[in-house]
C-alpha cells in the first residue's frame, strides 16, 4: 500500500484524520474476525490484503460510495480466492506424534498476560465472565449498574480486555 | 437476530444467505458486531464449562484457537459470583469464605491466588500423510501412554466436502467413525484413545463430490504406546 493510497483511503473513511485512523483499525479488526470465523489459517494476512486492494483501487480513481460495504465485498472475493490455497496447505510438523507441545507454554503465557493487566481490569474481566447460562445477563447488568456504565460500554471494555489477552498470548508465542 | 442465530453462525451452521446477511450487518453495525463477539466468548465459555453437546464441543475445538480456548477455561474457572449480596446470610457466607481463603493462603503461601486452570486433556496428534498405495507399510505412531484422546489430522482433499472418518481394525472391524471438522486447512477429528489399543488400523476418509459419499483415501497406521 502506498502512502498516497492509504491517505486517500483514510480520507474516504472520515474527514477527521484521527477518526479515520480509528475507523481503519476497527475495519482491520472486523476483517480479521471475518476471516477467522470463516476458518482461514492466516486471517491477519488476508485482512491486510483486503485493505491493500481497496487502497490501490481508491488510488486508481475508483469511486466508492460506501467504503464499509466495498471492503466487505473485497473481503468476500479474497475469501473465495484463499480457499483453494488453504486446501492445499501442507500439514505442519513432522509425521508422527506431537502431544500438544504448546499447552504448557501457552498456559504460562496466559498467566503472564493476566498478570500484566491492571488488578482492577483483571477483576472486572473475571467477574464479567464468571456467570453461567441464565445468570449472565443479571450479573453483567449488576456490574454495569455498580460501575455507572451502560451494559454495551461494559461489554466493549471486557471484549477489548479479552482480545488484549489473546494478542498478548499471540505475541509471546511468536517470540518463542 | 437472536443469540441462537449468532451461535449457529459461529458454529458454521447458518445457510449461506443468512450468513452473508449477518456478516453485512456485523460490518455496518457496531453494536451488532460487539454482540457477535460476545456470542463468541459466551460460546467458548459454555464449551469450557462443558455445557455444549458433544458435536458442538468438537466444532469449537476445531474452529477456535488454543489461545481462545485457554482463556475461556481460565474465565470459567472455579465459580465466581457478583460481589453484591443483598441478603445478610450471603454476607455471613462471604465472611466465612474470606476467613477460609486467608487461612488457606497462609497455609499454602507458595501457590498463586488465582484460580487454577484445569489442564487440558492430554491429546496426541496423528497426522495422516501418506494414503495407501500398493506395498506401502503402515505408518507407526508412538503415542504417550497418558494420552486420553487421539486427534486425527488429514489434509483437505480438494473438490470434496462432508468428510467422514472411519477407523477399522482387521481383528475388530469398525472401531470408530464420525464427521471430520475443517479447520485451518486441515481435517480433524478426536477419538477416545481407549478405543484404539496398540495395533494396526486402517483410517478411511470419505467425502462427497457432487454425488453420493465415496472413499477418498485410506491410511494404514500402527499405534504403539510409549
Amino acid at each position: 500500500m502506498t502512502d498516497q493510497g492509504l491517505k486517500q483511503f483514510l480520507a474516504l473513511l472520515s474527514d477527521d484524520p484521527e477518526r479515520a485512523a480509528e475507523l481503519y483499525l476497527v475495519l482491520l479488526g472486523k476483517l480479521i474476525r471475518y476471516f477467522s470465523w470463516n476458518i482461514c489459517p492466516n486471517p491477519e494476512e488476508l485482512a491486510d490484503e483486503v485493505l491493500d486492494r481497496v487502497a490501490r483501487r481508491v488510488e486508481g480513481g475508483e469511486q466508492i460510495q460506501s467504503p464499509i460495504s466495498y471492503v466487505l465485498g473485497v473481503a468476500r472475493r479474497v475469501l473465495l480466492e484463499s480457499k483453494p490455497k488453504a486446501m492445499l496447505l501442507p500439514l505442519e510438523g513432522e509425521p508422527g506424534i506431537a502431544a500438544e507441545p504448546r499447552d504448557d507454554a501457552s498456559l504460562h503465557d496466559l498467566d503472564r498476560c493476566l498478570e500484566e493487566l491492571e488488578p482492577e481490569s483483571r477483576a472486572m474481566l473475571l467477574e464479567y465472565y464468571s456467570a453461567d447460562g441464565g445468570d449472565r445477563i443479571r450479573v453483567r447488568q449488576e456490574m454495569a449498574d455498580r460501575m455507572g456504565l451502560s451494559v454495551n460500554a461494559l461489554r466493549n471494555r471486557c471484549l477489548r480486555l479479552r482480545r488484549g489477552l489473546e494478542e498478548c498470548m499471540e505475541r509471546r508465542r511468536r517470540r518463542q | 437476530m437472536n443469540p441462537h442465530t449468532l451461535r449457529q453462525y459461529l458454529l458454521g451452521k447458518l445457510p449461506p444467505t443468512d450468513r452473508e446477511a449477518l456478516e453485512t450487518r456485523a460490518f455496518s453495525d457496531e453494536e451488532f458486531d460487539s454482540l457477535l463477539q460476545e456470542a463468541e466468548t459466551d460460546l467458548l465459555d459454555d464449551w469450557a464449562r462443558k455445557r455444549l453437546p458433544v458435536e458442538e464441543a468438537r466444532i469449537v475445538e476445531a474452529r477456535f484457537s488454543l489461545e481462545k480456548r485457554l482463556i475461556a477455561q481460565r474465565m470459567a474457572g472455579p465459580a465466581r459470583r457478583s460481589v453484591r449480596a443483598p441478603m445478610l446470610w450471603w454476607i455471613a457466607a462471604a465472611v466465612a469464605l474470606a476467613v477460609a481463603t486467608v487461612s488457606y493462603v497462609a497455609l499454602r503461601p507458595q501457590q498463586a491466588i488465582q484460580p487454577q486452570l484445569p489442564r487440558p486433556v492430554d491429546v496426541a496428534s496423528i497426522d495422516l500423510r501418506t494414503p495407501a498405495t500398493r506395498g506401502i507399510q503402515a505408518a507407526v505412531y508412538r503415542i504417550p501412554a497418558s494420552a486420553a484422546r487421539l486427534r486425527f489430522n488429514a489434509p483437505i482433499l480438494p473438490g470434496s466436502s462432508d468428510f467422514q472418518l472411519r477407523i477399522e481394525s482387521a481383528e475388530r472391524g469398525l472401531v470408530a467413525e464420525g464427521p471430520l471438522a475443517e479447520s485451518q486447512g486441515k481435517l480433524m477429528r478426536e477419538e477416545n484413545a481407549n478405543l484404539l489399543p496398540d495395533g494396526d488400523y486402517d483410517v478411511l476418509i470419505s467425502g462427497r463430490n457432487l454425488g453420493p459419499p465415496e472413499l477418498l483415501a485410506t491410511y494404514p497406521i500402527r499405534i504403539e504406546r510409549r
